[in-house]
């Protein structure tokens, strides 16, 4: 019998055959060269901790390019393999992002290292960092840009890898927009990918320049746009947006939120002369129309409390935008909203932003999947021999996809309720607090409520319910499916190097 | 002249009749024996049995001196390359059934071109859009646009309270004095159709035909003692070609349309292409289906299945469900009398629609369009005074026309004018004419 290794014995060009370590050296990589940047800022600024993000850079940078480029990738992967990967390019990546946070002394524990480094590679930007204006530009840069990897590498994840393999009920992201019944972005995931990557990249330059035209200094404006375009939330001031106090700069965020938290398969389309393909995906419509109505319904209820104002207006329609894109930047202080429109940022949180974008959630896709499912359901009733179509948007989905979509559902409550007992019971927060913490959380958002309300860190809750929000973090942001079978083919070899019997029994007690 | 039909079925024998009938040499080609024999009982035509697709059989069929060559079989494929064929064989005039979408419209009409096709019809198509158009004038059994649509004919059957019975038309016309917007030109009564004369006086359950323009449809509605609303609620029976395209043009003008189709495949099809139509999976025949779907509060209920008896069938459950309007599709010509018998409001016939359709390629430039009825002899022609005709600079009344042949309308620049004794005709008008079919050649003379 073959093992299958986790390590492929296969050469193919001349170099070792393996995905796992071809993607590890990947990240790897892109981390160093992340670093070696931040010195860069850091030795501009002037700051003291330049040398050691260079070295940090290279001893992770420089292995992990000769690895990458040591080893190729199957062209075929099981889809256990690819969840294997997804899980090794984050888990590697958030092992070595706690680095900049150690060896400058920003953070002197592990966990509350790790705790930063995953809440930045999600986008989620739930900190554990006060006193963000006096840390030097390099860990503050390097925070901004865990969040820009993440971005766009759950882009590229989602839109052009995962739709091939398709456990999500979300049918051809990037390959054919949900309601276009189109062509393919690019025949391969690579060309595909190369596109993504180069959209994201104008799209950062054109954000982080309309930041610094209005009134953002440079440093700030390069860390904002970071941390806007892939949805993130991490700012480089504890007050947040808050402290730059421009309408202006409050408008181009709204903006730049709700493009970041919309597909960017639809975005390329446009690029490429068909501008109304926007407009035409009833996704994107039905995405706009529940920003607007949750931001509607906040500047009603606070209208309505503290007296209609151009800056109340303004302030809750940007808070409110913050949190359905799943980005994550404070500014007005929910807090002392009104419980209801609170309760209604939960769902907005859980909901999140549409399916193909740097945002996070449930996705705006997969509730207008349950929303037909159930739709259907109701008329099925009235006209028992109807036959059943469901349609999201004006296309027929299959029942298959529906089916998965609900599968989907279960997993994201299922895994949601647990989280939230589990930080409860660990983390001893109060029932608002938990639930508010693991929406957030899986969400991606990063801003919870009560004691982890804006203008509150995370250190307040305690490590047991931090390993919590670290997996419901890392849950969230890939998908689930990654996070629960990205083991598989770990504990697949272990079991082939048990003796036979005990394997045995072991895949029966894990078959129930 | 030559003709060659392709395709025995329902549709291609019909018109090979009506062409052998109109004394034109006609070949009838079918590659199913069966069928081939069992038209021979009743046509006076020429047989050939084989492929129409096939060098060996159209010459055998005469193509090489055939002038029009008519391809209706149920596949499109055949059908068009048979028009290539005959194309290439010298053939001055094709006309194709074609089914596809994609093939009848414009983005088909160069492959169209490339295949020598002069014609394109399709009896599902013609069924549909005539049914749509009495769905706009409910309570009329026949509705055809002419000249474009500036004309209407009519054909609608007198209810016993209509204000109109009981009146000869020429104290009809009185009424109206001194501007007409309608004209009736043919009655049917018991089976019997006459060319419309003044002192006639209408009965109940007269079948009126009548030429209207835009501006007579309502005062019409009224007198034929018609309801004048348009239906919103309508159940299809059959989810068949016809089935779809009707769905279509009712949903886009927001009807709730409700189709029930037998077959599961099909119903599926029809769900995911109509977006907001109800479609049922079942018999059409199931009382228990019908009721359960509310069929007694359709406005109307359309059966147009293949199969007559279920149509006929279904059609008198829904009358009797309570059902406003019934509208059944009959195949064989000779239920057409029970099925008024039985209290069905309207049937109508794929094989008149194509008869038309054909009719007016055959007769020659002149005449623009020919309708026939299902019920009924009288034609009713389109055509252009020619120059110097006899018709040309004469007035209506002192034409020598015969009998059986009635002026209905004129259209001169534009206008549609409800013709009059005393009008004048002038060149290049378009006339619309009521007729027997004796008197066409009559009438051909005194216009061409």
């Amino acid at each position: 019998m073959r093992a299958p290794s986790a390590l492929g014995q296969r050469e193919r060009f001349g170099k070792r055959e393996s995905v796992y370590a071809n993607v590890m050296g990947f990240s790897l990589a892109i981390a160093g060269a992340g670093m070696v940047v931040c010195a860069i800022v850091e030795k501009l600024d002037g700051g003291s901790d330049a040398m050691k993000f260079l070295v940090a850079g290279l001893v992770v940078g420089v292995p992990g390019l000769v690895v990458w480029r040591r080893t190729v990738a199957p062209t075929r992967l099981s889809t256990a393999t690819i969840f294997a990967s997804a899980l090794t390019v984050w888990v590697t990546l958030v092992l070595v992002g706690t680095i900049p946070y150690l060896v400058t002394g920003v953070l002197h524990r592990f966990d509350l290292a790790l705790f930063e480094s995953v809440s930045g590679f999600t986008t989620t930007s739930s900190t554990i960092l006060s006193g963000l204006d006096s840390l030097g530009k390099g860990v503050l840069l390097w925070r901004a840009m865990t969040q820009w990897f993440g971005g766009i590498g759950v882009v590229v994840f989602l839109v052009s890898v995962l739709p091939f393999l398709n456990p999500a009920g979300i049918e051809h992201l990037g390959g054919v927009a949900p309601q276009a019944g189109g062509e393919r972005l690019a025949p391969r995931v690579r060309e595909t990918a190369k596109r993504l990557v180069l959209l994201y990249l104008g799209f950062t330059v054109i954000v982080a320049g309309l930041y610094r035209l209005f009134g953002m200094s440079s440093f700030d404006a390069l860390a904002h746009s970071l941390t806007t375009v892939s949805t993130g939330g991490f700012s480089t001031h504890d007050a947040s947006f808050a402290y730059f106090h421009r309408a202006a700069l409050e408008w181009v965020a709204i903006v730049a939120m709700l493009l970041a938290g919309g597909n960017f398969a639809l975005y390329w389309r446009a690029l490429r002369g068909k501008p109304f393909a926007i407009l035409r995906s009833v996704e994107f419509r039905v995405y706009l129309a529940l920003v607007s109505l949750v931001g509607l319904v906040a500047i009603l209820s606070n209208g309505l409390r503290h007296g209609m104002t151009g800056a109340l207006v303004r302030r809750t329609l940007f808070t409110t935008v913050s949190i359905s894109t799943t980005t994550g930047y404070r500014l007005a202080n929910f807090e002392h909203w009104s419980g209801s429109v609170q309760l209604l940022l939960i769902f907005a949180m859980a909901i999140g932003a549409m399916a193909g974008s740097t945002g996070s959630g449930f996705k705006v896709y997969r509730l207008m999947g349950i929303v037909g499912h159930v739709r259907r359901h109701l008329f099925r009733q009235l006209h028992p021999r109807s036959v059943p179509v469901v349609r999201i948007g004006h296309e027929v989905v299959p029942d298959a996809v529906i089916s998965r979509i609900l599968g989907f559902f279960g997993l994201f409550m299922g895994i949601g309720a647990a989280a939230t007992i589990g930080v409860a019971a660990l983390g001893g927060l109060d029932l608002r607090t938990a639930i508010a913490a693991v929406t957030t959380t899986m969400g991606n958002v990063g801003i919870g409520l009560g004691r982890l309300g804006p203008g509150h860190t995370f250190r307040a809750v305690p490590a047991g319910g931090r390993w919590v929000l670290m997996g419901a973090m890392l849950t969230g942001r890939l998908e689930i499916y990654p996070v629960l079978l990205g083991l598989v083919p770990l504990a697949r070899s272990i079991s082939d190097r048990l003796p036979r019997r005990l394997s045995r029994t072991l895949v029966r007690l894990g078959r129930g | 002249m030559h003709v060659i039909v392709f395709g025995a079925g329902e549709v291609g024998v019909h018109i090979a009749d009506r062409l052998s009938r109109e004394g034109h040499d006609v070949a009838l080609i079918d590659r199913d024996a069966q069928r081939i024999s069992e038209a021979e009982e009743r046509l006076d035509v020429q047989f050939v049995v084989g492929r129409g697709t096939s060098p060996t059989v159209l010459e055998q069929a005469g193509i090489n001196k055939a002038g029009l060559l008519v391809a209706v079989t149920n596949n499109d494929e055949a059908n068009l390359i048979s028009a290539l064929m005959g194309k290439q064989a010298g053939v001055e005039t094709t006309i194709v059934r074609l089914q596809a979408d994609a093939l009848r419209g414009a983005e088909g009409s160069r492959l169209r071109k490339s295949m020598g096709v002069d014609y394109v019809i399709d009896p599902d198509f013609e069924t549909a859009q005539e049914i749509f158009e009495l769905l706009n004038f409910p309570g009329a059994t026949e509705i055809f646009p002419m000249v474009g649509g500036e004309i209407m004919m009519i054909g609608a059957r007198l209810v016993p309270d209509a204000p109109m019975v009981g009146q000869t038309l020429n104290e009809l016309a009185r009424q109206f004095e001194p501007h007409w917007d309608f004209l009736v030109g043919a009655v049917t009564r018991k089976g019997k159709t006459i060319i419309a004369r003044q002192d006639l006086k209408l009965e109940a359950d007269d079948l009126l035909r009548i030429v209207s323009n835009q501006r007579g449809r309502r005062q019409l509605l009224g007198l034929l003692g018609l309801q004048t609303r348009t239906p919103r609620r309508v159940m299809l029976l059959g989810g068949g070609h016809t089935g779809r395209i009707l769905a279509e043009r009712l949903q886009e003008r927001g009807a709730f349309v409700t189709i029930v189709e037998r077959k599961i495949e099909r119903a599926r099809e029809l769900a995911e292409r109509l977006e907001h139509c109800v479609v049922l999976e079942g018999e059409i025949t199931d009382p228990e289906l019908l009721a359960a779907e509310e069929i007694g509060r359709q406005d109307v209920v359309i059966a147009l299945t293949g199969e007559d008896d279920a149509n006929i069938l279904a059609c008198l459950f829904a009358k009797s469900a309570g059902a406003h309007e019934t509208v059944a599709v009959i195949h064989r010509l000779a239920l057409l009398g029970l099925v008024h018998e039985a209290g069905i409001d309207v049937a109508i016939s794929p094989r008149t629609a194509i008869a038309n359709a054909v009719l007016r390629s055959v007769r020659g430039s002149e005449i623009a369009a020919v309708t026939t009825f299902l019920e009924g002899e009288a034609e009713v022609l389109e055509l252009t005074v020619g120059e110097s005709s006899l018709a040309e600079g004469s007035v209506i009344g002192e034409l020598p026309l015969p009998k059986d042949v009635l002026v209905g309308a004129i259209v001169r620049d534009g206008n549609a004018e409800i013709a009059r004794g005393r009008t004048k005709l002038r060149d290049q008008d378009r006339v619309i004419v009521f007729t027997m079919p004796d008197s066409t050649a009559a009438v051909r003379r005194i216009f061409g």
